[in-house]
């Protein structure tokens, strides 16, 4: 137990320190998931020529929302398919193979430990946010930054695992990252990044509630901006755990196939 | 070799060992391009043709073959990195393939480039890493660390960012990072390439001392002929996925090479065909002579010539390795099998 | 007769390109797939923004579905052309391989331009371009004369497009660290699949002057609809002269400046 506390403790400091310095390069790839930013300013337009609100929000709402949208979706980044291809297919992976530790807990220490890199320029952020749409409130109260904090660390889990399957994939064919990029386009639109779930088709509505995506971002967010009411969080709380697991079931299944594999394309 | 010895079970055993790869065909251009877009031609290369051997603890093995010969893969597959077609191999009475802690605990592979160390910190942090995972003690990661920064000379060079490190240097912290949980079983892919001939001695050094404080199992590859004699007693040929040979060194050379070169210097000129009588003239120029001659008549016909010449001077010499192997590959490899001395055949059993 | 020569070497590099393309077959079928993912997601985004059923900046749904289209189509000129061969700056200069380009007798520019191309991703520009034909096809102000501006105005579009992203990508000189200051172009520039005006206020005029995103979609798209105003076409005209001329100056800048990597 102690030997697993200490490895988990050494590996987040040293590949916190390893993530340190990329921040530059971390600043920028915040910026480039603008997409609820960037739909905060087409919804409000959208608010402001209809008169003050619309569809049941007005601009404060927009704004709380899209704001609490970016900074979820700044929490559960992964870009653990790339790395995973790129080192399966260059022989990269062989080193961390070697140890008696699976890899895939190395890839979400240094992605983990990359959020804490990120809180500081996140905070600016949305400081900056609320101050341009006056009157914002993000979040009702402690209570609901706590209960989001354990639901966006469950997103981010989920997400995480989604990548590392589709990064497994590379054992078997070399266009595994564009599949991760499918996933990303698909995930802009069905997440709820692009607009509150209220907005879509509800035939549409009724698919999306089948996926993991709207808990990525969706119900994250109804809970840290306390519109989702208590026995709401509890279901979304059910909910996110059993995709985490599924997904986690399904990432074991790939990976020990996927080993046999391992060698065949090229490295 | 004491492969006579049946009380201990070899560290390593390998039977029929097979690794077959599939790898798509192309013909060069637009053209041959197209043509495989519509349709894929794939052949089946076997990399590892069926191998077998085995070796005791504490034993240095070198293995030698060309490029794309197998050798790497053999140890990818000995590591566990690669699953293997067919066959049967154990390492430490591990299946390598299954990675299980105690397995992973007890080897090391290191490859030449391919680095385990975080480019953007110093090495030490990548070191803190293998202790956590290794599950290393204090002191003895104490311990090793004092020995390892003796015998390589770390001092200084721990605490930079690892991008900054010379080839060298670098190398020298993988070879540390590598053994850093004193494994028992080594697998050395390369481990001096590109490295410049002091190094490649420190390098040489340091495995033949950790092979002797631990009696550690070690297989080697290397492009250096003398990483390969100066470690290795043993030697395994692999060439087109086959085993040519394995045995001794000694062996090796007596069988590749069964002759010895007489060097003479001469006071006066002779003829060529004078000298042809002994042996086979491979170099003349001037009064400098090389003479090819059986290596068991070698001391009578170097006494003939002395005593029969107007020699101002002679040097007997084996041939050197790197001319050795190169016979070995080329061409002849296939008697080569057939001339697998006794004891490396009762090895490959 | 410099044109000439340049334009065979450009053709080798279309040739080149392709032949190694096929090589990975399955990318035709996954990059047509993306394309149609992306266009439909982004149609479905319209088709939500426009479920309330008022119109958006003052475009009806079928004029916004040209913006869509103009913005997959530069989403594939951006992958076919200027990915493949901008983002490797970076990593050629760091690597000392930059070298190489200096000393070929073709302008340096013109060669880490054109190198590779990413012929799958053309299929973006195709659907993107499909989206555009349907979408004007349907409109009563869209006219001959219109299209005609319009594919100008697409030129000039897509110059402002290179020239952005050049010097995003030339910053390589300076920042080794910093591999992917590029990305921050495809952030803003998600704002260009909406026409420019459903954005509020001052944010419109940080997407039209500060970051040009409005001339490479709306003006374009405003052509085609019927709805041009001189100001605009003449706007875009010049930012396209002015930002390739400043991107020339800055590449000339970067080379006087570059110390090529020693290791």
């Amino acid at each position: 137990m102690r030997a697993r506390l200490n490895k988990t403790w050494v590996l987040f400091s040293v590949w916190f320190a390893h993530m340190s310095a990329y921040r530059a390069e971390i600043v920028i790839w915040m910026l480039s998931g603008a997409i609820p930013l960037i739909m905060m300013a087409v919804w409000i337009g959208k608010a402001r020529a209809a008169g003050g609100h619309t569809g049941g929000f007005n601009e404060q709402q927009f704004a709380a929302y899209f704001l609490a949208a970016w900074i979820t979706q700044q929490l559960i980044v992964a870009w653990v398919a790339w790395e995973l291809d790129y080192q399966i297919r260059q022989g990269h992976l062989s080193p961390k193979l070697l140890r008696p530790l699976d890899p895939m807990w190395e890839f979400f220490a240094g992605h983990y430990s990359e959020r804490l890199v990120r809180l500081p320029f996140m905070l600016l952020i949305v400081f900056a946010g609320l101050l341009i749409v006056p009157g914002t409130r993000l979040t009702p109260d402690i209570w609901h930054v706590l209960l989001y904090t354990l639901s966006v660390t469950v997103a981010f889990f989920t997400r995480f695992l989604i990548a590392y399957c589709i990064g497994i994939l590379a054992f078997w064919f070399d266009q595994a990252t564009a599949i991760d990029d499918f996933y990303f386009v698909a995930a802009a639109f069905l997440t709820g990044a692009f607009a509150p779930l209220e907005f879509y088709p509800p035939a549409l509505r009724a698919f999306i509630e089948w996926t993991p995506f709207p808990y990525l971002v969706y119900y994250p967010v109804r809970v840290l901006t306390g519109e989702a009411p208590g026995p709401e969080i509890a279901r979304v709380f059910g909910v996110q755990l059993l995709w985490a697991a599924g997904f986690y079931a399904l990432r074991s299944a790939l990976w020990r196939r996927g080993l046999a594999r391992y060698g065949a394309v090229g490295a | 070799m004491s492969h006579t010895d049946h009380s201990t079970t070899p560290v390593i055993q390998v039977r029929d060992l097979e690794k077959v790869y599939t790898v798509h065909e192309k013909e060069p251009g637009l053209r041959g391009s197209l043509a495989s877009f519509v349709r894929r031609r794939k052949t089946l290369v076997r990399a590892v043709d069926r191998i077998s051997f085995e070796i005791d603890a504490g034993q240095m093995v070198g293995f030698l073959g060309p490029n794309g010969a197998g050798k790497t893969t053999a140890l990818k597959m000995l590591a566990g990195l690669l699953h293997p077609t067919d066959g049967f191999v154990r390492v430490g009475g591990h299946v390598p393939k299954e990675r299980r802690t105690e397995f992973l605990k007890n080897i090391t592979l290191v490859m030449g480039q391919k680095q385990q160390l975080l480019w953007d910190l110093p090495a030490l942090d990548s070191f803190l890493v293998n202790q956590a995972i290794y599950e290393i003690p204090n002191d003895e990661y104490q311990a090793t660390m004092r020995e390892f920064s003796e015998i390589l000379e770390l001092e200084g060079i721990l605490k930079k960012q690892v991008r900054k490190l010379s080839l060298g240097e670098r190398m020298k912290c993988e070879l540390a990072a590598a053994l850093l949980h004193r494994p028992r079983v080594l697998f050395l892919d390369e481990p001096t390439i590109g490295l410049d001939v002091n190094m490649q001695v420190r390098i040489r050094e340091f495995v033949a001392e950790y092979n002797r404080r631990f009696n550690a199992t070690v297989i080697l590859t290397s492009h250096y002929m003398a990483d390969v004699t100066a470690l290795c007693k043993r030697i395994i040929v692999i060439d087109k996925g086959h085993i040519v040979f394995d045995g001794d060194l000694s062996a090796l050379v007596e069988e590749a090479a069964p002759g010895k070169t007489v060097r003479l210097e001469l006071s006066e000129n002779v003829s060529d065909e004078r000298l042809s009588f002994y042996g086979k003239l491979t170099s003349r120029e001037g009064l400098f002579a090389d003479v090819l001659v059986p290596r068991n008549e070698t001391s009578r016909l170097a006494a003939r010539m002395l005593a029969e010449l107007p020699v101002a001077d002679v040097t007997i010499e084996d041939p050197p390795i790197e001319g050795v192997i190169g016979t070995l590959f080329a061409g002849t490899n296939r008697q080569a099998v057939d001339a697998v001395p006794a004891g490396a055949e009762q090895a490959a059993r | 007769m410099r044109l000439k020569r340049y334009i065979r070497v450009l053709g080798i590099f279309v040739r080149a390109s392709i032949s190694a393309q096929l090589e990975y077959r399955v990318n035709f079928a996954v990059n047509l797939f993306g394309s149609l993912l992306l266009a439909g997601g982004t149609l479905l985004g319209i088709t939500i923004l426009y479920s309330d059923g008022t119109p958006l900046g003052g475009w009806s749904y079928r004029e916004s579905i040209v913006v869509v289209g103009l913005f997959t189509l530069v989403q594939g000129y951006i992958g076919a052309f200027l990915y493949p061969n901008l983002n490797k700056i970076g990593e050629e200069v760091r690597q000392g391989t930059m070298d190489f380009n200096l000393l070929k007798p073709v302008d340096a520019q013109f060669l880490i331009s054109s190198r590779n191309i990413n012929v799958f991703r053309l299929t973006d520009a195709l659907v993107g371009a499909g989206l555009v034909i349907w979408a004007a096809s349907g409109l009563e102000n869209a006219s001959s004369i219109g299209a005609l501006l319009g594919l100008c105005l697409i030129v000039t579009a897509l110059t402002i497009v290179y020239a952005v992203w050049f010097m995003l990508s030339m910053t390589a000189f300076w920042f080794v660290k910093v591999g992917n200051v590029t990305e921050l172009f495809n952030g803003f520039f998600r704002a260009g699949a909406f026409p420019v005006s459903a954005l509020p206020g001052w944010v419109r005029l940080v997407f039209t002057f500060l970051i040009p995103v409005a001339f490479v979609t709306t003006v374009p798209a405003e052509a085609i609809i019927g709805r041009w105003n001189a100001g605009s076409v003449l706007g875009s005209g010049v930012a396209a002269v002015l930002l390739l001329g400043v991107s020339r100056w800055f590449w000339t800048y970067a080379i006087s400046k570059y110390t090529s990597a020693s290791s």
